[in-house]
């Protein structure tokens, strides 16, 4: 009987459970209706995509899922099963209450509760389960079909679509600041351009490699994608690829040769031979050797001449030995004091202090960059080329002996000399191959130099740029543009005018007294007045030092080369290139107060029409009045300012700007 | 309930049943006898005694109020008496007074005349006439089935049963019962007026001179017998829960009120209220022949359980609202199931 209430109650509480189900599917299909619902409004209206919309469509199925897991898990009490059967037969609560008195345990159940039980055991035969427990439509039917039937309206109805096209999708614009401004780059690649033909000769393979590179950087500066940041990282990728082990073993070498030179010089046979080797053109002194050994061999050559000049090539030829072997002897050297000191210090017991390792650390260093340079050393030939040379020289002084003898002892002495000069031809054949090849290293070696030179002043531009303000990186463009032969674009800022052209009326407008750049200098009371000595001034006050335009106008002494009595008229000449006294302090105040001058203001004009520099040389020297070329004095103007900043202590900073000044106004295409 | 709780009863379920329903059935009959219709009515008194509670009967007079008594206390064998309650009754006149009493040898003493509470049967007519006083002398002996005089205790013998009455048309000298009378109540029933056939019968029966009376049934132990077989009859937790959402359902400030009770309802019945409830869905259980309580037996008698125990507010009481309206809507509205 217990049986039979529960099958009862279980049987009605499966039908309920099932209707819930139903229900809840239902109920998710509407969810899902509406969702699908949305995503084809989004798709017909061209907000989302075929494929996104296929997504979330598919997504779209968890809610039944949903529905249904939460109407099979939710809880059904049998008592209200029990209850729901109880009415819809009409029981009194007969099952209801028989399957809660059978859910007490048989010992607390009290003679009632039994009569109850068996009670209703009588009427569980006419127990009908469906009317408790009915299969019925879902009450979200009629809403599941509204939905159904909007989601149909708007699977069939087509939006009326706008056909514009789309904007097309473009690359997001990145902000790139570009490292240098177009006239820096077209500078700084004319100046490769003639670097990248001399690399281009060489037959280098890392030469060639670095040519390149810098052709790719030069094309990302002309693209404008290098930011400052970007062009440093790339600039210091190519150094540390090229010229972090560059081999500079021919350095060296040039400075024993004109060390050599000095040795022979003072003959008047190898004059020609001393100038080959001072100039470092190794393919020339093979070429010299050669002819000393042809005018030994027709006794163009004096006895004693050859004497002298044996001693020379003797002298010669063990520099050359010397040389070959120095490395070998520093190498030797550190290894014999490196062992030494480490056999020392094994032998403390106490084992070793800060200062010892450091030393010893300090030896291996030293010893491994010495054996590194030997091994570049060894490798380049140039070892061998010494080789050659100190044999090919030796052989020149034998001949040079042998000839000497020829009176002692005919036959020998001319199978001596034959033989002589047999070998001296000989080695002087390999040497000059082997100087040969060696000059073009040294000059690829000397090519990749000025290429890191390049790299540096780049670089150190860069720099300064970050030091400078907007207005000096403005001045400096002006100045740029003015050097190059262009007008400054309307709008400039043009205070800040700088020192190339002359002055120019309106200039001095912005800047207050006392405060004058290098044209103003030119305009206090017995300044030369925007004259050309008063460009010179300033040229001569900005070169050491006087960053961002600073003029020589602010201190005293300054700028004043042309002016000299305090009487300028602007026709002085000033001092020249190279001798002004930069900005440093000189003399005392010119005392102008006892003078019958009177202060005068005289504006420069910075959009006036004068010519820059460059343009006033190249049009004297088209006038005829000028008796060089502007290349000409150019390079010549430029070798004096490059032995001025070897020569003396100019800060590096200074060095810097003229240089920079030095390219601007250096000769360009067919210029003469 | 233990097991020999039941077996106190005397004999199986089946049988306490039986005999239950036999001797209640022959109980109707003689009752039926006398009193014309009024079925609901006599069922409702029935279930009070046998619930072991009071009922307040509410109908206009001369509807055999006092014959129904009579016969009832002639049938179950019990004393009745009856009290016509007037505004200047006073409490002693209902439970009693201490009396000079002179004895054999002539000396005078005091000695506690019995009032007419001191009975089985109490019909208490016009019941709201009497000052609140008076029918405050009534409580005391309703709810602990005990007379206080002169501070000494007296219990009354049971079966104690009060049939009150009041006529709810005149209203004018009335003393309206207070709540917490009206709670000692078990029952509240609205006698209505009999049916024209039925007042054919009464007639036919009260004018012709024909006496009617009626057989005695059972006697008082078994009265008290059958009270305590009433309680034996199990309720199952379900419906146990619904007869106390039911209640729930009286009271506005509850989840289960319906929107009547919350508009018309000033207070909903108390805990006493279930305790009536319950007892009398027994009684109307074993008179249909089962052992359990059904939620149909909650709903036969929760109208009169509950009636007199809700309280309109002024709304409820401006609109005309009826209480039985609003249990009507109670009952339909709460699901049988929890």
């Amino acid at each position: 009987m217990d049986k039979r209430i529960y099958n009862l109650i279980g049987l009605a509480r499966l039908r309920l459970r099932l209707q819930r189900v139903m229900e809840g599917v239902v109920t998710g299909l509407i969810a899902s209706c509406l969702v699908w619902m949305v995503l084809l409004v989004l798709y017909k209206t061209h907000w989302l995509a075929a494929d996104a919309m296929w997504s979330w469509a598919a997504g779209g199925v968890v809610f039944p899922a949903i529905g249904l897991v939460w109407a099979f898990l939710h809880r059904i009490e049998h008592s209200d099963v029990a209850m729901a059967l109880d009415t819809t037969n009409g029981l009194k609560g007969r099952l209801t209450s028989a399957y809660c008195f059978l859910e007490l345990p048989p010992d607390e159940r009290t003679p009632f509760m039994e009569a109850a039980i068996r009670e209703s055991e009588g009427h569980l035969d006419g127990v009908r389960v469906a009317p408790s427990s009915p299969f019925a439509i879902p009450r979200d039917a009629l809403a599941f079909v509204l939905v159904g039937a909007a989601l149909g309206l708007v699977l069939v109805f087509r939006p009326p679509v706008v056909q514009g096209t789309l904007p097309p999708i473009v690359d997001p614009v990145v902000d790139v600041k570009p490292a240098f401004d177009d006239d820096q780059v077209d500078i700084e690649r004319e100046k490769w351009q003639e670097l990248r033909e001399e690399l281009a000769k060489s037959e280098d393979a890392e030469a060639q490699a670095l040519a390149g590179e810098m052709d790719e950087l030069f094309d990302k500066l002309d693209q404008k994608k290098l930011d400052k940041e970007k062009f440093l990282t790339e600039v210091d990728e190519i150094q540390n690829k090229f010229f972090e082990d560059k081999d500079d073993g021919w350095k060296p070498l040039l400075e024993e040769l004109k060390k050599v030179s000095d040795e022979v010089e003072k003959n008047k046979h190898t004059e020609d031979l001393a100038k080959a080797l001072e100039s470092g053109d190794l393919d020339k002194v093979a070429e010299e050797l050669n002819k000393l050994a042809d005018k030994i061999d027709k006794g163009e050559i004096s006895d004693r001449d050859l004497e002298a000049m044996a001693r020379k090539l003797e002298k010669m030829a063990s520099k050359f030995e010397d040389e070959s072997g120095r490395l070998d002897k520093m190498l030797k050297d550190k290894e014999e004091e490196l062992e030494a000191l480490r056999k020392k210090l094994e032998a403390k017991k106490e084992g070793m202090s800060d200062k010892e390792r450091k030393r010893l650390s300090r030896l291996e260093r030293d010893l491994k960059k010495l054996r590194k340079k030997s091994s570049a050393f060894g490798k380049s030939g140039k070892k061998r080329a010494l080789k050659r040379l100190s044999k090919a020289t030796k052989e020149g002084s034998k001949m040079a002996r042998s000839v000497k003898k020829r009176g002692k002892g005919a036959a020998k002495g001319k199978e001596g000399r034959e033989q002589a000069q047999k070998d001296f031809k000989q080695n002087m054949g390999q040497a000059s191959k082997e100087l040969k090849n060696m000059d073009k290293q040294v000059k690829t070696g000397q090519s990749m130099d000025k290429a890191q030179a390049q790299i540096n002043d780049m670089k150190e531009q860069i720099r300064r740029q970050g030091q400078q303000g907007e207005q000096q990186v403005a001045s400096r463009d002006q100045f740029n543009q003015k050097a190059s032969g262009q007008q400054p674009k309307p709008g400039q800022p043009q205070g800040a005018q700088p020192q190339s052209g002359q002055p120019k009326p309106g200039a001095q407008s912005e800047q207050k007294p006392g405060q004058a750049n290098g044209n103003k200098a030119s305009q206090k009371p017995g300044q030369a007045n925007g004259s050309k000595s008063g460009q010179k001034g300033g040229e001569k006050g900005d070169k050491p030092g006087s960053s961002g335009g600073s003029a020589p106008g602010d201190k005293d002494g300054e700028g004043q080369d042309g002016m000299k009595g305090g009487q300028a008229d602007g026709e002085t000449k000033g001092k020249g290139i190279g001798e002004g006294e930069g900005d440093r302090k000189l003399g005392d105040a010119t005392g102008l107060k006892d003078k019958k001058f009177e202060d005068k203001k005289v504006e420069g004009k910075m959009d006036g029409e004068a010519p820059v520099k460059s343009e006033v040389i190249l049009s004297a020297a088209s006038k005829g009045f000028a008796t060089q070329g502007y290349k000409d004095v150019f390079v010549e103007y430029k070798d004096v300012a490059e032995e001025v900043l070897e020569s003396e202590e100019v800060p590096p900073g200074y060095q810097f700007y003229v240089r920079r000044y030095f390219d601007m106004i250096r000769p360009r295409g067919d210029g003469e | 309930m233990s097991k020999a709780a039941a077996k106190k009863g005397g004999g199986a379920p089946e049988e306490i049943v039986r005999a239950f329903r036999e001797d209640l059935g022959r109980i109707q009959d003689e009752i039926g006898k006398v009193i014309v219709g009024q079925e609901e009515i006599v069922q409702g008194v029935i279930t009070c005694i046998m619930a072991d509670g009071h009922v307040l009967l509410e109908g206009v007079p001369g509807l055999g109020k006092t014959v129904l008594v009579n016969t009832i206390s002639h049938v179950m064998d019990l004393q009745f008496e009856r009290i016509q309650f007037t505004p200047d009754l006073q409490p002693s006149d209902i439970i009693g007074t201490r009396m000079a009493v002179e004895d054999e040898r002539g000396s005078m003493h005091f000695e506690f005349q019995k009032g007419p509470v001191f009975t089985n049967l109490l019909l208490a007519d016009e019941i709201n006439r009497a000052t609140p006083k008076t029918q405050a002398a009534l409580l005391e002996s309703m709810a602990e089935r005990s007379v206080t005089v002169a501070s000494t205790t007296h219990r009354l013998e049971p079966p104690f049963f009060v049939m009150a009455t009041q006529n709810p048309l005149e209203q004018e000298g009335t003393y309206p019962l207070p709540e917490a009378q009206l709670d000692r109540f078990l029952f509240k029933l609205i006698v209505r007026f009999p049916s024209l056939d039925e007042l054919d019968i009464i007639m036919d029966r009260t004018t012709r001179g024909v006496k009617v009376s009626a057989d005695k049934v059972i006697d008082r132990e078994r009265l008290l017998e059958m009270r305590r077989q009433v309680r034996e009859v199990e309720i199952a937790k379900p419906v146990q829960r619904y007869a106390l959402r039911l209640l729930r359902a009286t009271h506005p400030d509850m989840d289960e009120a319906t929107d009547m009770v919350r508009q018309f309802v000033r207070n909903g019945g108390s805990p006493r209220g279930a305790q009536a409830m319950l007892l009398a869905a027994k009684v109307n259980a074993m008179m249909d022949g089962r052992y359990h309580v059904g939620p149909e037996d909650i709903q036969a008698i929760m109208k009169a359980s509950l009636r007199h125990r809700v309280i309109l507010n002024f709304e409820g009481e401006a609109e005309g609202v009826q209480t039985d309206d609003i249990l009507s809507e109670i009952l339909k509205k709460t699901s049988v199931k929890g």
